[in-house]
């Protein structure tokens, strides 16, 4: 605890964080920004009648977090899957 | 200026204008914590007239008063607490994102002048998206309900001290 505290006084972030370095509660919950987002990202789309959907970036500045677009795979927020399973429980 | 032009300044603009709010609801925490180091203050100020030794009545009500300004006190600091708990930031698509949209238009999308139509709409959704989230996010009721109970706290003080005189003491 008292490490900890000091080794904050001292750390300097150079970079944020990559998804796959989070920990594990912050993970879940920016998981859970990302997946709501998916859903309003989605309508968006449908209501400007885009051929792609705007992917947002989550920055959480306490954690020094950035996540791009690009990184919700590596969250475990692969939309591809997530779209094939909504559409099998569709049809299912 | 096009439609879809149109539309990426509108949303563009009150995402700027929402985002400017977020930024500001840490300084404008600063007033309820100056109040609550003023309570305190109160509170030190209280804590020498009462007279639990050989309590009257009279302490016991101003210890009881006291008691519940402590307890608002906390409440307030753990809902000021909260306001900035698990602070998130939403921004729009980066260049990586952005770039790949581009491709994906181009391969659907053959005149130029339609794609940046579309890319300008791909902008404009996403400031939207960011808009509504930080409309959702700004939300300052934890704050009032701090400050409120802040200022409930320094009106229970107020009562308390005006019982003191009853009591014939003198700080």
């Amino acid at each position: 605890m008292t490490l900890g505290l000091f080794g904050r006084l001292t750390a300097r972030a150079r970079y944020h964080r990559e998804a796959r370095e989070l920990p594990r509660k912050l993970r879940a919950r920016i998981c859970r920004e990302l997946l709501e987002l998916r859903e309003e990202e989605r309508a968006v789309q449908s209501l400007l009648g885009l051929p792609v959907h705007p992917r947002i970036s989550v920055v959480d500045e306490e954690n020094i977090a950035l996540l791009r677009p690009g990184d919700r795979v590596n969250l475990g927020v692969d939309e591809a899957l997530a779209d094939a399973r909504e559409a099998r429980e569709r049809a299912g | 200026m096009t439609p879809a032009g149109f539309r990426l300044d509108i949303t563009r603009e009150m995402f700027r204008v929402r985002r400017q709010r977020r930024d500001d609801v840490p300084a404008s925490l600063a007033t309820p914590v100056a109040a609550l180091a003023f309570s305190v203050f109160n509170l030190a100020t209280l804590a020498p007239l009462v007279d639990l030794a050989a309590p009257t009545a009279l302490d016991v009500a101003l210890w009881g008063l006291a008691l519940f300004a402590v307890a608002a006190l906390v409440a307030a600091c753990l809902l000021i607490v909260r306001v900035e708990w698990r602070f998130i930031y939403f921004d729009p698509p980066d260049l990586e994102a952005t770039v790949e949209a581009e491709r994906q238009l181009a391969a659907r999308i053959g005149d130029p002048e339609e794609r940046l139509e579309r890319l300008r709409d791909y902008m404009a959704g996403a400031y939207g998206i960011g808009y509504r989230r930080y409309f959702a996010e700004n939300e300052q009721r934890e704050r009032t309900y701090g400050l409120r109970l802040i200022i409930l706290a320094l009106a229970v003080l107020m009562f308390a001290f005006a019982l003191v005189p009853l009591a014939g003491r003198a700080g």
